[in-house]
């Protein structure tokens, strides 16, 4: 039971942190973001300090946040709201924020869950393939790999987005949300770059597993070696790999903005970025928040699944 | 002075990292630092004299288009590309003919008429001086807050890594958008205050710079850490080296070369966050588009005609790749176990 205290108490205790780096996350894009369209619409940093400027951009039924006094009360009504999810209306979509995100989001959440799972079914068993069976596939996947994960990955990302022009014909663009087949281009071109550098810590990590003394152990008493990669090898392995998991999922579901972009694609990425052109302050507020959330989230969901698979990764604080 | 001087003496004696390294002209025989040197300075040349080599100026009308080439054709071909003879009989509302070749554009035209040779020659000028200038802002304050953080550990220390993950929440096209957005008011602002001006590129650089600072810092830090608990730090310790010439001397050397690697593997990001934002229109924008910025404004337009999309993207990919290799030599040289 000790054990399970443990972890619980780990949980916490990311959790809280977690907690703490969003409330600074979204405390510094209220103060810097609010000053900045204010400053924008004209009005001089004194006073704006001084809270003689009510209200954002062209807004006329602003949110409540905006219309009350002192920034400090603005400051608390905001972080009241953020707590109920509730960041007023957008000034540049005319409805409330939650609800344009909400309507918005499953584009973006589909594209990156999609893609994550592109990558992790590319890179894990050609990763373990690598290590497993070495020689000419190893030396192949490995190269491969390396290049696809040397090249950075924004690079790949352009020279697939560039290249994928070409194919054009066989893959609609723009269609995703209403074919399934507008999914395909975005997914591949997020999903080949992350996949690549997944295959790569694979094989790193069973490759060194695979050299253990346990393993030449087991083989000497006769054991199968699939019995032995299953048994133990690829257990052990995974920690690293999970680990490594969570960080890539909070890039692809936050990583879309290029590609929603390139492909004309109407979710939360391409949403945000109209917002900022526009001036959105509440929008822009709420989708802080959500971008945030996703990827102090999916960080934590790696650390807590690697960490039941293998405690030595938990990481310290 | 000569209890220092013995110091010294001691130091270069005992301690086989840090004492000065000499420097040969066949230390520099290393391929992936000539390859990424010699690319870089060539595109490096072609910006900084790209007033001289481009056709055209940059757009000087407020709404970026080349005023001298409002005749121009749309998507005209680069010259490779010269489509054939067009049999006139074929030619339907169905089947327009294709855009000829014009001699005054070598390498065509895009989606707003301007001439592709001047809009690759400026965009690198200025994708260059926006991504270098970046990347050694990143480099710098990386260092520094990583030494900080690794040097006096406790309260200072997680306070850096608590910025380092909350400028690392954010996902980075959107932190750079929010960093774009306030960074120009804000210093265009201030200096319009102070009754000055500033280019554009810094600006940009600057705020491209907010959120990369955060991964070199944490890898600073791991690696002080690691070498203040090393013999030779000790030892220089116990000869009783002030710990600012301990810093700069022992532990700085061993920082620098892996931080400039993380440092410019952020060049392509920054040179494509630079094109997203400018193509959405946040912060301010240098005088003419940048590379990445070409990229993505061809986009909605230019389905029928990737070559346009295909051209900036060589020259962004020879650039990061050129960084990278640049970045990797520069650390073996300086890496203090090299001698």
């Amino acid at each position: 039971m000790a054990g399970g205290g443990a972890l619980l108490g780990y949980i916490i205790r990311r959790l809280l942190w977690g907690v703490l780096t969003l409330w600074l996350t979204v405390t510094l894009t209220f103060f810097a973001l609010g000053i900045t369209f204010r400053l924008a619409s004209g009005s001089s940093l004194l006073e704006v300090l001084r809270g003689q400027v009510p209200s954002v951009g062209p807004s006329q039924g602003g949110p409540a946040y905006e219309l009350q006094g002192s920034p400090l009360r603005q400051y608390v009504a905001f972080l009241w709201g953020t707590v109920r999810l509730d960041w007023g209306d957008s000034v540049s979509q005319g409805a409330p924020v939650r609800q344009v995100l909400l309507e918005r989001f499953p584009v973006t959440g589909k594209i990156g869950l999609i893609s994550f799972a592109l990558a992790v079914m590319l890179g894990v068993p050609l990763g373990i393939y690598a290590a497993v069976r070495g020689g000419v596939v190893d030396f192949a996947i490995s190269w491969t790999s390396a290049f696809v994960y040397s090249f950075p990955s924004p690079v790949l990302m352009t020279l697939l987005l560039a290249l994928s022009v070409y194919t054009v014909g066989i893959f609609p663009v723009g269609m995703a949300g209403a074919d399934w087949r507008g999914y395909l281009l975005p997914c591949l071109v997020l999903g080949l770059g992350a996949g690549g550098y997944i295959a790569r810590i694979t094989r790193a990590s069973v490759a060194d597993e695979l050299h253990r003394d346990y393993v030449r152990t087991a083989r000497a008493k006769g054991l199968h070696k699939l019995l032995i990669y299953r048994r133990h090898v690829l257990r052990n392995a995974l920690g690293p790999v999970l680990a490594a998991l969570g960080p890539t999922l909070g890039l692809l579901l936050a990583g879309s903005f290029p590609v929603e972009y390139a492909y004309e694609i109407y979710g939360t990425g391409r949403l945000l970025l109209d917002g900022f052109a526009q001036q959105d302050f509440p929008l822009i507020l709420g989708g802080v928040t959500l971008y945030t959330v996703l990827v102090l989230g999916s960080n934590l969901l790696g650390e807590v699944v690697a960490s039941l698979i293998d405690p030595r990764l938990r990481a310290g604080g | 002075m000569a209890g220092s001087s013995t110091l010294e003496a001691l130091e270069q004696q005992s301690l086989p990292s840090t004492s000065r390294r000499r420097w040969y002209l066949q230390d520099l025989r290393d391929p992936s630092f000539l390859i990424g040197l010699v690319i870089l300075l060539t595109l490096g040349a072609v910006g900084a004299l790209a007033p001289r080599i481009a056709p055209y100026d940059p757009p000087r009308t407020s709404d970026g288009v080349y005023f001298l080439n409002l005749l121009a054709p749309v998507h005209a071909p680069p010259f490779w590309a010269a489509p054939d003879e067009v049999d006139l009989q074929q030619v339907s509302i169905d089947n327009p003919p294709p855009t000829p070749y014009d001699p005054r554009f070598p390498l065509g035209t895009d989606s707003e008429r301007r001439d592709m040779l001047s809009l690759l020659v400026y965009g690198t000028r200025y994708s260059l001086a926006i991504g270098l200038l970046a990347v050694l802002l990143i480099w710098a304050v990386g260092v520094a807050l990583g030494v900080l953080a690794g040097w006096r550990r406790g309260k200072l220390e997680n306070l850096v890594l608590w910025l380092a993950d909350t400028a690392e929440s954010i996902p980075s096209f959107l932190a750079c958008a929010l960093f774009a957005a306030m960074v120009s008011e804000w210093v265009g602002r201030l200096l319009a205050d102070l009754g000055l001006y500033m280019e554009a590129i810094p600006v940009v650089a600057l705020s491209l710079a907010c959120v990369g600072w955060a991964s070199v810092a944490r890898l600073v830090r791991v690696q002080v850490i690691a070498t203040s608990g090393s013999e030779w730090v000790e030892a220089a310790r116990a000869l009783g080296v002030p710990s600012r010439r301990l810093i700069l001397r022992h532990v700085l050397p061993f920082v620098l070369g892996p931080a400039l690697v993380v440092a410019s593997a952020q060049f392509p990001t920054i040179l494509i966050i630079d094109g997203l934002l400018g193509a959405v229109g946040i912060g301010r924008r240098p005088p003419s588009i940048t590379l990445g910025h070409m990229i993505f404004q061809e986009f909605p337009s230019t389905v029928a005609a990737p070559i346009f999309i295909l051209m900036p993207t060589a020259v962004l990919i020879a650039i990061s790749l050129a960084a990278t290799a640049l970045a990797n030599g520069v650390q073996r040289l300086l890496s203090p176990e090299r001698r």
